[in-house]
C-alpha cells in the first residue's frame, strides 16, 4: 500500500518558471540516485485546452522522459507523496487546468489506482479525482455506433473516483484538479 | 492539514527563483493521448465537458 505524505517529499533540484516541470533526486534499492523528472504537458487538443499530461522518470538516451521504465525505488511512499505534491502545486497555480493520467499504456496506472483508493480521505480535501471509461454505444437495431472505418465508436465517460472499483478494473484514463 | 499544505505550496512557488534553470528541460513526449484521440470535434467536447461537470458535482457531494 502506498502511503502519501505531503509533508514528507523530495525537494526539486530544478522547476521551471512556469511549474510544468520538476526534477528530484530518488534513491534507487542498489544505492544509486537518479534524477527523476515530473512534466506536466497540454495534450495537444484544441477542444479541451486545459488537460495537461502527467509523466515522470529518468530521461532516456534521447533525453525524453522514460515514463515506462520500471525501477526500484528506495521509498516508493516519498516518490509518490513528491509527484502528488509537485501535481497539487501545479493545479494550485492554474486553477482552471486539470491533470490528466493516461492508464492506457502505462503499467504504473496501477500504481496511481491504489494510490488514489488508499489515501482518497487525504487526497479529496486537496483535489477532486475523476474516473474515465470508454464506453460504446448500443443502437437500437442491435449493431453498436461505429466510426468511418467501420470500428466501434469508443466514447469516454467520468464519474467520481469509485473508491470501490477494485485494482484489477482499472480506469483508462484518470483527471484530477484542485478543489 | 490544508492549511499546512498551501504554506508548502506557496514555499515551493516562491523558491522557483532559487532553484537551478539551466539545461533541465526535457522535450515533451511524442504519444497518444487516450482522452485526446477521442474528442475529435466540438459537439464530442461539449459532450464530454457536460459528463465531466456532472462527475465533478457528484465527487463534491461525496
Amino acid at each position: 500500500m502506498i502511503k502519501i505524505n505531503l509533508e514528507d517529499t523530495y525537494e526539486p533540484v530544478f522547476i521551471s518558471d512556469d511549474l510544468t516541470e520538476f526534477v528530484f533526486n530518488s534513491e534507487l534499492k542498489d544505492g544509486k540516485v537518479i534524477d527523476l523528472h515530473v512534466k506536466f504537458s497540454n495534450i495537444g487538443n484544441s477542444f479541451l485546452p486545459n488537460v495537461y499530461n502527467l509523466a515522470y522518470g529518468p530521461l532516456n538516451h534521447r533525453g525524453e522522459i522514460d515514463d515506462e521504465i520500471k525501477l526500484h525505488h528506495q521509498n516508493i511512499n516519498k516518490l509518490f507523496s513528491t509527484i502528488v505534491f509537485y501535481a497539487i502545486t501545479f493545479l494550485d497555480t492554474y486553477k482552471e487546468r486539470k491533470v490528466g493520467i493516461d492508464g492506457s499504456n502505462d503499467g504504473r496506472a496501477y500504481w496511481y489506482h491504489r494510490m488514489f483508493q488508499s489515501n482518497q480521505e487525504e487526497l479529496e480535501e486537496l483535489i477532486i479525482i475523476i474516473g474515465v471509461d470508454w464506453y460504446v454505444r448500443l443502437l437500437r437495431d442491435g449493431n453498436v455506433e461505429r466510426n468511418e472505418k467501420g470500428e466501434p465508436l469508443f466514447k469516454p465517460r467520468p464519474e467520481p473516483f469509485d473508491l470501490k472499483r477494485r485494482a484489477s478494473d482499472l480506469y483508462r484514463y484518470y483527471l484530477i484538479e484542485r478543489k | 492539514m490544508k492549511k499546512d499544505i498551501q504554506h508548502k505550496i506557496d514555499s515551493l512557488r516562491s523558491s522557483i527563483s532559487k532553484v537551478s534553470k539551466e539545461g533541465r528541460i526535457a522535450p515533451s513526449l511524442k504519444r497518444d493521448n487516450s482522452l485526446s484521440v477521442s474528442i475529435r470535434n466540438e459537439k464530442e467536447a461539449e459532450n464530454f465537458k457536460a459528463a465531466y461537470e456532472a462527475a465533478k458535482s457528484l465527487a463534491r457531494k461525496k
